[in-house]
Parts: C-alpha cells; structure tokens; sequence
C-alpha cells in the first residue's frame, strides 16, 4: 500500500513549481479580483499546487482541495458548521461515538493534535492517519523547499 | 451467495489493527523528522514521535505562512516577480 504511492520527490517537486508558477501568473493577472490579502492568495496556490501535484489521490490531497474550493465560495475561512456534519459521518462510518474512537489508542493521546494537523484527518482511523502524515510531511517539506528557492540568490542555487 | 455471505462474515472488520502494524508506520514516521531520525539506536516512544510530528508539521506550516507572506511581497513588485520566475523556469 504504502511503498507505491510514496511520493517520488524530483517528478513531485517539477509537477508542483509548474503549478505553482502558472498558479502565480495567474494571481498576478487578476491582482485585485477577490478580497483575500495576497499572502493569502499566494498560501492557496501553494497549497493547492502541492495537492494536485501528487499523482495518487490521497485523503489529505482531496481535504485540501475540498477546503480550498469551500473558501471559494465563502469568504471565512474554517467554517464551524461542518463539524456537526463530520461529526455524524464519522458515527455512520464507525458506528461509535468520534470522541470515543479517538481515544481508543490509550497511549496515542497525542494523534487527537496531530488530527488537527494533518488536512482530513478527523475522519481518518489510526493506520491511514499515520500513513497520511508520513506523506503530508514528505510533501509539505518538498512544497516548502520550493518556495525557499524563491529567495536564494541565483549565484548561490544548487542543482539536487 | 450463501458462501458469499459466510466468507464475509468469517473476515474480520477494519478494526483489527495490530500493534506491530503501528509500530511500523511510528518508525516510518520517526525517519522523516529531522530532529530524531537518526536516533533509531535508542528507543524513542510513540509519544515522543508523535509529539515531535506535531511539532514538525506546526513548523512547516509556519514556514509556508511566512514564505507565502514573503512572496506575495515580491508580487507586489512586478520586475522582481518576472526575475524570480524566470530564474526558477530556468532552473528546471
């Protein structure tokens, strides 16, 4: 399961500076067009680049997405209301109470915090949600590589 | 559609997980964070590993935040933004 969909990093980082960069050319044509502040705008095309750019569809890469396009539509941000939904779903799913579940792992307290952390991971039980974080981490690292590269002076690049 | 029925009721449901199936995917996690990666020769807890995931990923997520900030920056003015896409379009 694990070792074909593990990112591979060089066709990964490629896929994502293309998107991001025509991501980028776009912002700049419509510069004024919605009321997000631009660093914003910029997080999104980043964050949205690295999500399409991984080729296998993931958890994480479709709850991205999903909350990118709900920002779309709605200016705020998180939108409380769909915990309660989440909430139910995740009862349906596992015929059980979310709290409950989350806190069957008696010494993994912490993957509560690292549920926060990782996009969609509420819903996730303990061995996609551990497997989901090793390959957000990978690609967040690679994402946040990339945008490093934006500042180093062109005399001091490395070509990996 | 009778054996149907009994293979699917003989199988067990997603909710078997084995500890060692944890275990293993806590060491894949522990290789990827750079602040306790090579110490696999000590015995690092889940907790521990769990913990430093966090805070890795709450990093991260702040470098993202502050780059994104930095480059909207350099948006604003366009000379710079052309340079900084073209070098990178170079580079690749």
């Amino acid at each position: 399961m694990t070792a074909q969909q593990s990112p591979n990093p060089s066709s990964l980082r490629t896929r994502f500076t293309y998107r991001f960069l025509r991501a980028l050319k776009e912002l700049n044509k419509h510069r004024s067009a919605t009321s997000w502040p631009s660093y914003r705008r910029v997080k999104v095309a980043a964050d949205a680049s690295m999500a399409g750019a991984v080729k296998s569809r993931r958890a994480w890469t479709r709850a991205v997405l999903r909350k990118i396009r709900r920002g779309h539509r709605s200016p705020r941000w998180h939108r409380p209301l769909a915990t309660r939904e989440l909430r139910r779903k995740i009862r349906k799913k596992h015929g059980g109470n979310p709290r409950k579940l989350r806190g069957s792992h008696g010494e993994f307290g912490q993957t509560n915090e690292l549920r926060k952390l990782v996009p969609g991971g509420e819903s996730m039980e303990i061995t996609s949600l551990l497997g989901e974080t090793a390959h957000y981490i990978k690609c967040l690292s690679t994402q946040v590589h990339r945008q490093r590269e934006y500042f180093v002076p062109p005399d001091q690049l490395t070509f990996q | 559609m009778s054996s149907r029925r009994s293979r699917s009721s003989r199988q067990p449901g997603p909710s078997r997980i084995t500890d060692d199936q944890i275990n293993d995917l806590v060491s894949k996690l522990q290789q990827l964070l750079p602040e306790i990666h090579d110490m696999r020769s000590k015995k690092v807890s889940s907790a521990r590993v769990l913990q430093e995931t966090c805070n890795y990923i709450r990093n991260l997520h702040k470098e993202v935040d502050d780059l994104s900030e930095r480059l909207s920056g350099l948006l604003e003015t366009t000379d710079a933004s052309q340079a900084a896409i073209i070098r990178n379009l170079l580079m690749q």
